[in-house]
């Protein structure tokens, strides 16, 4: 099946500043993906790229088969959208919203966008500035549902809302899924991203650390603590694993590491100084921590290290 | 940021049908599909779920628990597995008529892990087998104490006579060899009570 989403070493630079540094990823059809990353780290960015708002100085995106660049406005009608900070008329009733709304939609929209607002439980004649926060985020989630997209696009759809209007919107998103649909979505609320999403992309610095199934990331991540006798004797060789993230505390060893195994495991074991190894599944947080937090500096300064201790054994 | 431990009472199961709650820790540590897989056996265990009864379709329990529906569909497809559920062509998915007897087995297997997951950091931590078996008794004990006082008089437990688990026993054996008596202790011990 075609990906809904595909982009192509995406580079976007505001001034001097570049804020996407060559994206690359694509999202299939029917899941639900989360970008996960800190305030800054060009999500927000990447999403109104996918939609047509800005335009890229390099690279490629296409959008269920529309170059957004070129066709924003034929895009934007097969994509539900709520960002997070909505803009809608203040002046307006909720459902002279919908009736707005409703103009620039095929027919349809009006009964859904009614009966939405009905199972949200929003007034119908109070004025959008007359809401509170979650109720002008669940006016925007309704306009957003009731075209009924193909790909819904959620920019950090439940920070700063309570635990009932966050539920709907987690509730939404999986409903979308069930009926084949794709959600895309940005996020730094972990535990939520861990409940819904099949997919996980986690953007540092406008660079993609790691895009993959969250099932296969939480299986095939190990996070591995070695406790050494001696902390100026190096670790054992890594080199054939893939380490994300390498912390030192003391005689305290904190890997996040892929491809570690039993084998490993035992070998590490029996190295004399080690004096005892654990491994644990991470959780996503865990996983995102590493990522962001343990970049590459970690891994340099671990290799410093360790040249340091050499020298000074020798 | 966000609570550490969200536990949330989710989930009626299909309204007239029957209702179970069911809550999921994300961050636990274990997958949230073997959560729901689980709570499901629990639930077959304790008589919470019947045979014959039909559990909610995976679009629903999704919606309701707030869960990936590949991950429902997970969980039902190790159901199906396991032999604890089984799909009716056209109605959904139902408790199969022997799931009760799998579920009690199962959910003796749950705890004899957990336990010998306790076992193994107990004896990682520096206990030997006498003084583990002591804090087993005393835990042992204090819960059936408790549950003596609330009947309001004494009830001989056969536990309490078990050679097995008096702390004068001998220590013999490996570790291993520890582990396996004491896992065909717990396995005698919980399908006593059960």
């Amino acid at each position: 099946m075609n990906p809904v989403i595909k982009v192509d070493k995406a580079v976007k630079k505001f001034g001097r500043k570049v804020v996407l540094d060559g994206v690359s990823l694509e999202v299939p059809a029917g899941v639900v993906f989360a970008l996960l990353g800190e305030n800054g780290a060009g999500k927000t960015t990447l999403i109104r790229s996918l939609l047509g708002y800005y335009k890229l100085n390099s690279g490629s995106i296409n959008v269920l088969g529309v170059d957004p660049g070129r066709r924003a406005l034929e895009l934007r009608r097969k994509v539900g959208y709520v960002s997070d900070q909505p803009g809608m008329y203040e002046w307006m009733t909720v459902s002279q919203v919908g009736w707005y709304a409703s103009g620039f939609y095929p027919e349809g929209f009006a009964d859904r966008y009614v009966s939405l607002a009905n199972g949200f439980g929003l007034p119908a004649d109070t004025k959008v500035r007359n809401l509170s926060k979650g109720m002008k985020a669940k006016v925007a989630l309704a306009t957003a549902l009731a075209m009924d997209p193909e790909l819904l696009v959620l920019d950090e759809p439940t920070s700063g809302l309570d635990p009932l209007v966050r539920r709907s919107f987690l509730e939404s998103m999986v409903d979308r899924a069930a009926a084949g649909k794709t959600v895309l979505l940005s996020s730094h609320q972990v535990q939520e991203v861990e409940r819904v999403a099949d997919w996980v992309a986690i953007v540092t610095g406008g660079k993609l650390q790691i895009v993959a199934p969250l099932e296969t990331l939480k299986s095939e991540v190990s996070i591995v603590t070695a406790t050494q006798k001696d902390s100026l004797i190096p670790l054992p060789e890594t080199s054939a694993l893939t380490c994300y993230s390498v912390q030192q505390n003391g005689r305290q060893w904190r890997l996040v590491v892929r491809g570690w195994n039993q084998t490993l495991e035992q070998a590490w074991g029996a190295e004399p100084n080690i004096s005892e190894i654990r491994t644990v599944r991470p959780s996503l947080e865990d996983l995102y921590i590493a990522f962001t937090a343990g970049d590459t500096s970690d891994q340099k300064s671990m290799q410093a290290m360790s040249q340091q201790a050499e020298s000074a054994l020798s | 940021m966000y609570p550490t431990a969200q536990k949330l009472i989710l989930g009626v199961f299909g309204a007239e049908k029957f209702s179970m709650y069911m809550s999921i820790e994300p961050s636990n540590g274990v997958p949230i599909y073997q959560q729901i897989v689980r709570q499901v056996k629990f639930a077959v265990a304790e008589g919470t779920l019947v045979p014959g009864q039909l559990v909610p379709s995976v679009r629903d329990l999704a919606r309701q628990l707030a869960v990936n529906p590949n991950t429902i569909q997970r969980a039902y497809q190790q159901l199906q597995s396991d032999e604890v559920l089984e799909s009716l062509r056209g109605r959904g998915q139902v408790v199969c008529q022997g799931a009760v007897k799998h579920c009690i087995a199962q959910r003796t297997g749950i705890i004899r892990d957990r336990l010998c997951q306790v076992v193994e950091e107990a004896l990682r931590s520096g206990l030997d087998r006498r003084q583990l078996q002591g804090v087993f008794n005393v835990a042992i004990e204090k819960h059936f104490s408790v549950h003596r006082e609330a009947a309001g008089g004494t009830i001989d437990l056969p536990i309490n006579r078990s050679p097995m688990l008096s702390p004068t026993i001998p220590v013999q054996g490996t570790i291993d060899s520890d582990r396996q008596s004491d896992a065909a202790e717990i396995k005698f011990t919980s399908e006593g009570q059960s």
